[in-house]
């Protein structure tokens, strides 16, 4: 058993505190606003995690990544950071809205291992996995694609559009299919990161 | 001490601001490689010259006190005196004292002079 029943599941933790936390970290590190966020530095220099190669780890235990147990070190999976550097970068900003926002199931986890990780994965009750996994995803949004930025690539991708001729309607989703991937590849995110972060931020209404 | 593999990370961290991919394709090195030497799963280089490149990349200037200490933790993984140290006969005849008093001490004899480890370390700093 290497997920004690006695680990709590993650507390509740709304999308305004997710930004503040997501605010914060880009604070501390010193993030003076450039896109793509550098986000490998952050996690490298900044933080002095170990961003270790893991061969074929997403074929071995179906995830792309995983932050160890004493939270020192992110294992990546190899093809991942070698071909997919939109989904590499996500990963580590997933991992680290792990690292930042479930110190104490970290701390209580006993996993060593690939194979022990995949586990302690399984043994996590359901509503705590989600919950997890759903902050984490909704933090590496917010840190890749910060309000700001986001909004103003947004505008950007739109005012571009008009300067071709083409006047869009960003509540229109079709309109969107033209302006998200520019504005996923201004910061260095996949088009569903941008399409939940409009949504969640109210900014295709 | 940190190991050689830990203060090579601590060199390109503070020294160059690169994350690992970074530097390596900065260059030319294999991040894999590297990796691995950061995280003590490869020894450090076998040669000078190739220490010497990896120093030269983590922006320490030959002869400063990070170069020596890369050298000598570089030395010290490898179970080594550090090379440059080796014609020093002065230092050679003195290890014997160091050795001995290191072991006295670690089976609960008298500890190592003060007196003999200052000598040692002057040699030490004027090599």
């Amino acid at each position: 058993m290497v997920y004690p029943r006695t680990v709590p599941t993650p507390a509740f933790v709304s999308y305004e505190q997710l930004r503040v936390a997501a605010d914060k970290f880009l604070a501390r590190h010193g993030w003076r606003g450039e896109i793509p966020v550098n986000i490998e530095r952050i996690v490298d220099v900044g933080m002095g995690i170990d961003i270790v190669r893991e061969p074929r780890l997403t074929e071995r235990i179906d995830v792309e990544g995983f932050l160890s147990r004493n939270r020192r070190t992110i294992y990546i999976d190899d093809y991942t950071q070698d071909v997919l550097e939109n989904r590499y970068r996500f990963t580590l900003a997933h991992e680290i809205g792990h690292h930042e926002l479930h110190d104490a199931i970290y701390r209580r986890a006993t996993f060593q291992t690939v194979e022990e990780f995949k586990d302690f994965l399984a043994s996590l009750p359901e509503q705590a996995k989600a919950r997890m996994e759903f902050q984490a995803n909704c933090f590496a949004g917010l840190v890749l694609a910060p309000k700001e930025q986001l909004e103003s690539a947004v505008t950007e991708a739109a005012f571009r559009a008009r300067s071709r001729f083409y006047e869009t309607d960003i509540t229109d989703p079709v309109d969107r299919g033209y302006l998200v991937p520019t504005v996923a590849r201004r910061l260095g995110v996949s088009g569903d990161v941008i399409e939940r972060r409009g949504q969640f931020d109210k900014l295709w209404k | 001490m940190k190991d050689f593999g830990s203060y090579f990370g601590e060199l390109r961290r503070r020294n160059t601001g690169l994350s690992l991919r970074e530097w390596c394709t900065k260059y030319g090195f294999d991040p894999g490689n590297i990796s691995k030497i950061e995280r003590g799963k490869l020894p450090p280089p076998p040669t000078y010259e190739k220490l010497g490149e990896y120093a030269r990349a983590l922006k320490v200037s030959e002869g400063s006190d990070e170069w020596f200490e890369l050298l000598d933790r570089a030395a010290a993984t490898r179970k080594e005196l550090p090379a440059d140290l080796h014609d020093d006969a002065q230092l050679m005849d003195l290890m014997p004292v160091l050795f001995r008093a290191y072991r006295a001490e670690a089976s609960g004899g008298e500890p190592i002079s003060e007196e003999r480890l200052r000598r040692l370390l002057d040699i030490l700093r004027r090599a």
